[in-house]
């Protein structure tokens, strides 16, 4: 059911438990998933380590979602190219706003919606490249 | 400002002063002063009684002075002639007494005829002030002595610092009015800010969890095989979906009831509308809903309202479409304009409200019976919060419903006077 990809997908998520729910279903749909608890180390292993894909927080600790984004997107190689999906918890449109503009390309509302969407999600990305 | 106070009262006084010494000079018949010399002899001169006489009435008119007098120029020096006090008292000038102290002042008088104010000034009995005036002798033109009013100066000061702390007082009052004012508008403002950071982390601190309840009850019940322990995942999962609408419905109320008062700005309700429908597609996408706006949309839409409860209103009322709507039909929302409002209408193919159910959908914690037996969550607090926040705006919102065909909800909003 999962195809094998050997591609990486790093996941930057503060909150332990949902990070580690999103690792697993990555993992399951045949990824090789790197992940980070905040910006600053979501910052440093993308650009050690070039994932093919970007699932991020936006509202997190010592670097958020916006910062870490824009401070990738300045990359003009690897950087700009990357799919950047941000996910939010907060009804804030601004919030939003401002990681959409910053370079993300899709934003979910974890609240709406199911984990294997944002796998189908990453797989449509990554697919469409 | 004060300080104006300060001067326009020492002027005053002063012009008052002066008056108040020409005044007695011109009540005082210059031939009759002609006749004192400035010598102890004028005690003798019969005019000397009769001017005195007339000083010491004067001086009635004038309780605040410390004596009148009149000084005459002898020798180019000033020499008292007659005053109004009686001898032995603190202020009596005996006549040819020489008033060591006259200033040039004093002798300008004699010369220009003009009179003036004098001080304030000390001696050995305190401070004071001096009005004086020339005696002019009408044929000659020339002054034949100087009437002096002494007052004393702690009047004086006390009248003008009086004058000058009235102004004072009165600024002074309005500006701690003011900084009180201020200091509690500022105050209110960030206990508002506070209050909302606060709402906001509440809020974040909610969702999280039960997000990610959701998200791992989802997983399990994906991954149960059929028997009771999927079910038991089913029941969990439900109930979290359920957790979930309530806590969201509770955070809404919260914030509204925090908040009382809407804060207006000018808003385009085209893209308002705009991000609702993208946060509901995916939700939407899963039973292969359609939301849509159709072409009676203009290209921008500005309306002065509160944006974040007008987008909760729209959230409630789209949510609910695309939740209530059939599987794999459209959500259609459309515009319509006329003279006083914007009427905002959203569609959907679904369950419908039962007719006898109708007259309750807008009252709080009411889920309609079809709606309960959908399977789909909700607390029925959504049109309760929709309805209170358009009434806030006055504005309306309205529905009606087959129950086989499906719901229109029109919201109508007051257009901005022009």
């Amino acid at each position: 059911m999962d195809e094998q990809t050997n591609q990486t997908v790093l996941v930057v998520e503060d909150e332990p438990a949902m990070r580690k729910m999103l690792v697993g279903v990555l993992q399951q749909a045949g990824y090789t998933v790197i992940e980070a608890g905040d910006g600053k180390t979501g910052l440093q292993m993308a650009t050690s380590q070039q994932p093919a894909a970007i699932v991020t927080d936006n509202f997190m600790p010592v670097m958020n979602g916006v910062e870490m984004i824009a401070a990738i997107r300045k990359d003009t190689s690897w950087g700009s190219t990357v799919p950047i999906i941000v996910m939010t918890n907060v009804n804030d449109m601004d919030a939003v706003n401002k990681a959409l503009q910053a370079g993300g390309i899709d934003y979910l509302m974890k609240s709406d919606i199911q984990l294997d969407q944002i796998v189908a999600l990453v797989k449509q990305r990554l697919g469409a490249k | 400002m004060a300080y104006l106070g300060v001067i326009t009262t020492r002027d005053q006084y002063r012009a008052a002063l002066t008056d108040r010494a020409a005044t007695v000079a011109a009540a005082l018949d210059s031939d009759k002063v002609s006749e004192l010399k400035g010598s102890a002899s004028d005690a003798k001169v019969p005019a000397y009684h009769e001017l005195q006489t007339k000083l010491r009435l004067l001086k009635q008119n004038n309780t605040d002075a410390r004596s009148i007098y009149l000084a005459v120029l002898k020798n180019d020096q000033v020499y008292s002639a007659v005053d109004s006090e009686v001898p032995g008292s603190a202020y009596y000038l005996a006549p040819g007494e020489q008033l060591m102290g006259a200033s040039d002042v004093f002798k300008s008088v004699f010369q220009g005829t003009l009179p003036t104010v004098e001080g304030p000034l000390n001696d050995s009995s305190g401070q004071w002030v001096s009005g004086l005036a020339p005696v002019v002798d009408l044929r000659t033109g020339q002054a034949v002595g100087v009437v002096g009013i002494d007052v004393d100066s702690s009047e004086y000061n006390r009248t003008i610092i009086a004058a000058a702390i009235v102004p004072l007082l009165v600024t002074l009052v309005f500006l701690v009015v003011l900084v009180i004012y201020e200091w509690n508008r500022l105050r209110q403002q960030r206990e508002l800010r506070m209050r909302s950071e606060l709402m906001s982390i509440a809020s974040h601190e909610l969702r999280t969890p039960i997000t990610g309840m959701r998200w791992a009850a989802e997983s399990l019940l994906h991954t149960q095989p059929e028997g009771p322990t999927k079910s038991m995942a089913q029941a969990m999962y439900d109930s979290v979906l359920n957790l979930q609408a309530g806590t969201e419905d509770i955070l809404q109320l919260t914030r509204l009831q925090k908040n009382p008062k809407m804060q207006l700005a000018p808003t385009d309700l085209v893209v308002l509308i705009n991000e609702i429908c993208n946060t509901q597609r995916i939700v939407a996408g899963q039973r292969r809903v359609i939301i849509k706006m159709d072409q009676s949309w203009p290209t921008s839409l500005l309306l002065s309202c509160d944006p974040a409860r007008i987008k909760q209103v729209f959230h409630n009322v789209v949510s609910n479409a695309v939740k209530y709507t059939r599987e794999g039909t459209t959500v259609l929302l459309s515009y319509k304009r006329d003279a006083k409002n914007h009427s905002i209408s959203v569609t959907d193919q679904g369950i419908g409200i039962p007719k006898d159910e109708q007259g309750r959908v807008f009252d709080g914690f009411y889920r309609a019976s079809n709606a309960k037996a959908s399977g789909e969550s909700g607390t029925g607090l959504g049109l309760y919060l929709a309805k209170t926040i358009v009434d806030q705006h006055h504005g309306k919102i309205s529905f009606v419903s087959d129950q086989n065909k499906g719901t229109t909800f029109t919201v109508s909003l007051p257009a901005d006077k022009k």
